[in-house]
């Protein structure tokens, strides 16, 4: 068995060797190279005149609106206004200094409190600034919170943050005469080319995924810049390749979370919740529609996951999802869940410290006891042990406070996470007569090592050493068609159609086998490679039969269709743990050590899931001690560089243990859940419940800083 | 004294994994796009500000940031790449450790953090967490959090004295 087992990465071999291939690193005769032109004002009137045949604007890609590329208004700084085309990057940046840009500046609006009273347009063709105002209720939360011993108010904060992955976007796009092809830095090929048909309004486009070196979330949409480039292309007939510089990158995409909460909790004094009223304020940034779309599916997991792990029967929250004049906000890993969990483990720590009773205790009281279990707002969480991980994070939090210093606290978090959306996902798997397995599949692993599991899923169900099995993804040519990678979703559903495929294969070749040993199928023993007849004895290898089963004329190659039915998520959960030290005269604070323990059903492979928490945890821990991206009054994005946008370095990371259980089982052919975004979901709140503690004052907002911890 | 005009060509030569490369750029283009256009394409862009070291190359026995080096300074000079570690088809001991402790996700830091690593391991064979940690801060990585990178470089140093000895 390959499953559950530590199996080193396949895919390691050409980036340990430097041959892989990242879209900047494909080339074609004759590519020319564009750069856009970005908005310098946050809300303005524009009007561009073209001073060489090289420029190219709004009216160009999309005549008569205002998106992807504006043509009269401009909604943000660093909104791409104009591109240029030129021999390479260098002439491509000079041609950029040479237009010419007229700005009547407009009213503008950057705080999203400030933009809810609709008194400045963030768009002057929209009638409100308010993307969607919405009451979740359920319950009788007045009533609730009368009955409380005690009502806490606040308010919290979770800040925008940049993704930042270390290659940005990018897009190669070549018509050759008949059809467009597009290689891109994306989340997946398939959703990129819907986009693209879409916008194009033709559907002879392939997409190719090349090595992706990361995205987070921030390549799941179709930028604005990949439309226009995509556009130009059929327009020019020339390869275009477009690569934005990290500057650039920084002020128009990957921007997430963002979220404020003000909230009232109703506790008893033995520490029980009652009810919850509050309300969010989500900044969606200006007014992109990919980009708006992605994110209020976002906000509404921020809602709908904010109960947490516990029995909170009595929710009321008003919600406004609100555009600013600032880059659109996108998903960024966890999208949604992070600031819920972050809201609600918050929430835990200030009761905790209010009623001075330890914060194991709250969540022991308010803990789901059986599941499934459905939330009061509708989700469903289906499977585990929540009261047993608890008491078994209860023991490494006592040895952890037992480490801790004078100057450090420990601080935790409980999440419940969803993960592994539907709608579907492709598998296809084939066999070549030289007895090689391919295995393609419909998403678009971008680091996360999922081709790896594939192999192993595999191996498992043909019983033949992985490494007779090769994987592939990333080209709307190999497939019929693919989902992504994206919501933790890829090694669990992608490997449910991965399984499913490979059994339909092994169903064929049991047939093949059968006709060439005179049997019936049922007759037929498979194991390690031999078929064999169970009443003859006679055998054959796999190979065999795969060579024959192409003379006989059977097809060996499967594509599965994997349907995710309702509620369409599996829910894993966990409990991280946060020793912090906190220098009080300088305002330091540093994570030294780090525990996470996680049930997220079958563990398929421990090392590579292990490596999605620590990336994971690292990104939450950046983004509660380091991270921030800030604007100015005026609408710039004031650090837009990885010199003055905090991240941490190989110096800041903790110690990271992990440690998980298989309790919680997913009913997916799999038995997994998702892990990709947990580490991310659970580490802030539990980073900022530790200082907390240290400072002995309430964090109303991230990242901490220096002068806030004195 | 060579004076170089904006547009005006000149030839330069490097020697790059052991090959002597001859080349005509001018005076801006930065080292990194150099080696890229050369066909070097493990040489990564990662920022702007030379901060994330994605572009880290060996030139005359120093890492050194390629996206901070103009081509032009960098004539005559001795540079190793990712593309050159391998020997005879066997992976550098670092490779290998990279490997064996899943010290990659994404991989776009990898060839800039392997040759970090590569540096830091000549100038201290036996690097001490801290070391390593201060070693090689100069090169980000947003998808591993550090820990296995770390662990990579120690276990590298391992296997690279148990063959000497």
């Amino acid at each position: 068995m390959y499953v559950g087992k530590p199996i080193k990465r396949i895919e390691d071999s050409k980036f340990l060797t430097g041959r892989s291939t990242y879209v900047d690193d494909i080339e074609f005769p004759g590519t020319l190279f564009v750069a856009f032109l970005r908005s310098v004002k946050p809300h303005a009137k524009i009007k561009i005149r073209k001073t060489s045949d090289n420029i190219f604007t709004g009216e160009d890609i999309n005549p008569g609106s205002d998106f992807p590329i504006p043509v009269e208004e401009t909604t943000y700084v660093g909104q791409p206004l104009a591109m240029v085309v030129a021999r390479d990057r260098y002439e491509a940046y000079d041609l950029l200094e040479s237009i010419e840009i007229e700005y009547e500046e407009l009213p503008f609006v950057i705080d999203p409190q400030e933009a809810l009273k609709n008194d400045v347009k963030v768009y002057t063709k929209k009638e409100s600034n308010i993307y969607e105002y919405k009451k979740w209720e359920a319950g009788n939360t007045e009533e609730s919170l009368k009955e409380a011993d005690l009502v806490i108010n606040g308010e919290l904060y979770n800040q925008r943050v940049i993704a930042n992955p270390l290659e940005t976007r990018g897009i190669l796009a070549h018509f050759d005469g008949n059809r467009l092809n597009v290689w891109s830095s994306t989340q997946s090929a398939h959703y990129l080319r819907r986009n693209l048909m879409n916008f194009l309004g033709i559907d002879n486009i392939r997409v190719i995924q090349p090595d992706v070196g990361g995205a987070f979330g921030s390549k799941i949409i179709a930028h604005p810049e990949e439309y226009a480039v995509a556009k130009l292309a059929l327009k020019l007939k020339r390869p275009l390749k477009w690569i934005p510089t990290r500057s650039e990158e920084m002020q128009s995409a990957g921007h997430g979370r963002d979220k404020r909460l003000r909230f009232k909790v109703g506790v008893k004094r033995d520490g029980t919740i009652l009810g919850i009223e509050g309300t969010i304020i989500a900044d969606l940034g200006a007014p992109y529609p990919d980009a708006n779309d992605d994110e209020i599916g976002n906000v509404h997991s921020t809602i709908r996951m904010m109960l947490g792990p516990y029995r909170i029967q009595n929710v009321k929250i008003e919600e406004y999802a609100v555009n600013t004049n600032k880059a659109p906000t996108q998903s960024y890993r966890g999208a949604g869940r992070p600031e819920a969990t972050y809201f609600i483990e918050r929430i835990i720590n200030i009761i905790s410290l209010e009623l001075g009773k330890d914060e194991f205790d709250i969540r022991e009281r308010n803990l789901i006891r059986e599941l499934p279990y459905k939330n009061a707002l509708g989700i469903t969480y289906d499977s585990g042990d929540y009261m047993g991980l608890l008491n078994k994070a209860r023991e490494y939090y006592q040895s952890l406070k037992k480490e801790a210093n004078v100057d450090e606290c420990v601080g935790s978090s409980m999440y419940v996470e969803i993960t592994a959306f539907g709608p579907w996902e492709t598998a296809r798997i084939l066999a070549k007569s030289d007895g090689k397995i391919i295995i393609i599949t419909g998403s678009g692993p971008h680091g996360q090592g999922d081709g790896t599991a594939f192999a192993q899923i595999v191996a498992d169900v043909l019983e033949v050493p992985i490494e007779n099995i090769e994987v592939r993804w990333g080209d709307t040519d190999i497939i019929s068609d693919g989902i992504g990678t994206w919501g933790s979703r890829t090694l669990t559903i992608g490997g449910s159609a991965m399984y499913k495929a490979a059994e339909e294969l092994k169903r064929r070749l049991i047939e093949v086998s059968a006709k060439m040993l005179n049997a019936d199928a049922e007759e037929i023993e498979y194991k390690n490679g031999i078929f064999s007849h169970k009443k003859s004895g006679k055998s054959i290898t796999l190979k065999e039969v795969i060579q024959n089963a192409y003379s006989m004329g059977y097809s060996l190659d499967v594509t599965y269709v994997y349907n995710v039915t309702k509620p369409g998520y599996t829910v894993p959960y966990g409990v991280h743990m946060a020793l912090v030290k906190v220098d009080k005269e300088t305002g330091s604070v540093r994570v030294r050590k780090y525990v996470a323990l996680d049930d997220v059903g079958k563990v398929v492979n421990p090392l590579l899931a292990e490596g999605q928490i620590i990336g994971g945890a690292v990104q939450g821990i950046g983004q509660a001690i380091y991270e921030e991206a800030i604007y100015s009054k005026e609408g710039y994005l004031l650090n837009s560089n990885l010199t003055d946008y905090g991240f941490p370095t190989a110096m800041e990371v903790p110690r990271i243990e992990w440690h998980y259980i298989e309790k919680g089982l997913s009913s997916h052919p799999t038995n997994s859940k998702g892990i990709g975004e947990a580490g991310a979901i659970a580490s802030t709140p539990a980073v900022i419940n530790a200082i907390e503690k240290c400072i002995g004052k309430r964090i109303l907002k991230m990242p901490t800083k220096l002068e806030e911890v004195i | 004294m060579k004076v170089y005009s904006p547009n005006e060509k000149t030839v330069i030569r490097l020697r790059i994994n052991g090959q002597i490369y001859e080349t005509e750029i001018t005076p801006r283009k930065l080292l990194v796009e150099v080696l890229r256009e050369l066909g070097f394409k493990s040489v990564h862009i990662g920022c702007d500000t030379s901060q994330c070291g994605a572009c880290t190359v060996i030139l005359n026995d120093r890492s050194v940031k390629s996206c901070t080096v103009l081509g032009i300074e960098a004539d005559g000079s001795d540079i190793i790449t990712l593309e050159g570690l391998a020997k005879d088809g066997m992976l550098h001991p670092i490779q290998e450790a990279f490997w064996e402790t899943h010290a990659l996700q994404c991989g776009y830091c990898t060839p800039g953090m392997i040759l970090e690593a590569y540096w830091l391991l000549k100038e201290k064979p036996n690097p001490t967490e801290e070391e390593i940690r201060e070693g090689i801060s100069g090169n980000l990585c947003m998808c591993t959090g550090y820990l296995n990178i770390i662990k990579a470089i120690k276990r590298a140093s391992e296997i690279i004295s148990t063959k000497k000895s």
